[in-house]
């Protein structure tokens, strides 16, 4: 037991400094190598520790590398073409006409993804921001809209999200069906070119079509969520 | 350089040097053994082997195990160690085929496991 709990004490110490040396950041903005290190570096510090057969040296030499390989990579992400294998490409999934939805494609996301990632920056709708860049590091960056003077008050419902409807939201909310048909009937639009449609309290309708930029507009008539 | 760098070159070079001695004292301190080994095989298939003699392997073999156990899996160095205390028992049993065959075991086990350490490629992947 003594030994296990020294073991423990040693792999411990040289993680925590080979941690600090190599700056981690948290787990949220890491890149994809840094995630990749400290996924491998929490194996090879547990198994010298719990199997007393393992010599506490195959541990320390496997962080060692672990850290070698961070320097490494960091030394070479100096070069912009290195970087770009290495980490990616910031990509901007949303810009003035709309969603990129290539650019989601792309990066395996999905609208409800994106909606998702815009509500942890605190954006509620579309018409609040003009770009949204997804950073190689998962995060999100967003460019306010100025336009939009007041905050969002309302939250927009997502009732078709890329050409299906929302069938959850739908049906939480009260929303006619048939009504948003007809609004997309009288717009020429079918269900299948729908990248995205939302409606908010307020009778406030986004709108995004396949090939047609994103556009806000305000419904006339009976409110769509009851 | 930053110190990053610096840094990183420096646990490369551990890493390194840590593995070429590794490699270069594991294959002589086993060499030695082995062939202190081959010596009392012969004495053995002779039946000349006396239990000082074989003391003094076993000694030998037990300062090795202290340096063996720091850098190769506990469960190779097991192996030989228990084998030279079954040879011993041999020895002491006057069971001397048993003895030379038990010898033989160890032999090839101080010849494999400094094999090991060796970075070919089939030991890498």
């Amino acid at each position: 037991m003594i030994i296990i709990f020294l073991r423990a004490l040693i792999m411990f110490t040289v993680l925590l400094v080979v941690i600090r040396l190599m700056g981690k950041r948290q787990i949220g903005e890491m890149e994809p190598f840094e995630l990749v290190i400290t996924l491998v570096i929490a194996d090879l510090a547990c198994i010298p520790v719990s199997d007393r057969t393992v010599p506490l040296t195959f541990g320390i030499v496997g962080i060692l590398t672990m850290f070698v390989i961070h320097q490494l990579i960091l030394l070479l992400s100096k070069n912009m073409r290195m970087q770009n294998i290495l980490s990616g490409k910031p990509v901007m999934v949303v810009d003035k006409s709309g969603i990129n939805t290539y650019a989601l494609h792309r990066l395996n996301m999905q609208v409800n993804d994106l909606l998702q990632a815009l509500r942890t920056t605190n954006h509620f709708s579309l018409e609040e921001i003009l770009y949204a860049i997804m950073e190689t590091n998962g995060q999100l960056t967003v460019v306010e809209n100025k336009q939009i003077t007041e905050k969002q008050q309302t939250l927009p419902v997502p009732v078709i999200m890329q050409g299906k409807w929302d069938e959850d939201d739908i049906s939480r909310n009260g929303i006619d069906k048939n009504k948003v048909q007809a609004l997309l009937k009288k717009r020429k639009i079918k269900l299948s070119h729908v990248v995205f449609l939302a409606v908010d309290e307020k009778n406030r309708m986004t709108l995004q079509t396949k090939n047609r930029s994103i556009s806000f507009e305000n419904i006339e008539g009976e409110k769509l969520i009851k | 350089m930053n110190k990053n760098v610096i840094a990183g070159l420096l646990a490369l070079l551990l890493i390194l040097g840590a593995g070429i001695t590794e490699v270069l004292i594991v294959s002589n301190r086993y060499k030695v053994v082995s062939q202190r080994c081959n010596e009392l095989i012969s004495l053995a298939e002779n039946n000349s082997l006396t239990q000082k003699e074989y003391q003094q392997f076993a000694d030998d073999w037990s300062k090795l195990r202290t340096l063996s156990e720091l850098l190769l899996p506990h469960t190779d160095v097991y192996e030989v160690t228990l084998r030279i205390s079954e040879a011993e028992g041999y020895l002491i049993g006057g069971m001397n085929e048993d003895l030379v065959a038990q010898l033989k075991v160890i032999k090839t086990l101080l010849e494999y496991i400094p094999d090991n350490v060796v970075p070919d490629f089939h030991h890498i992947v």
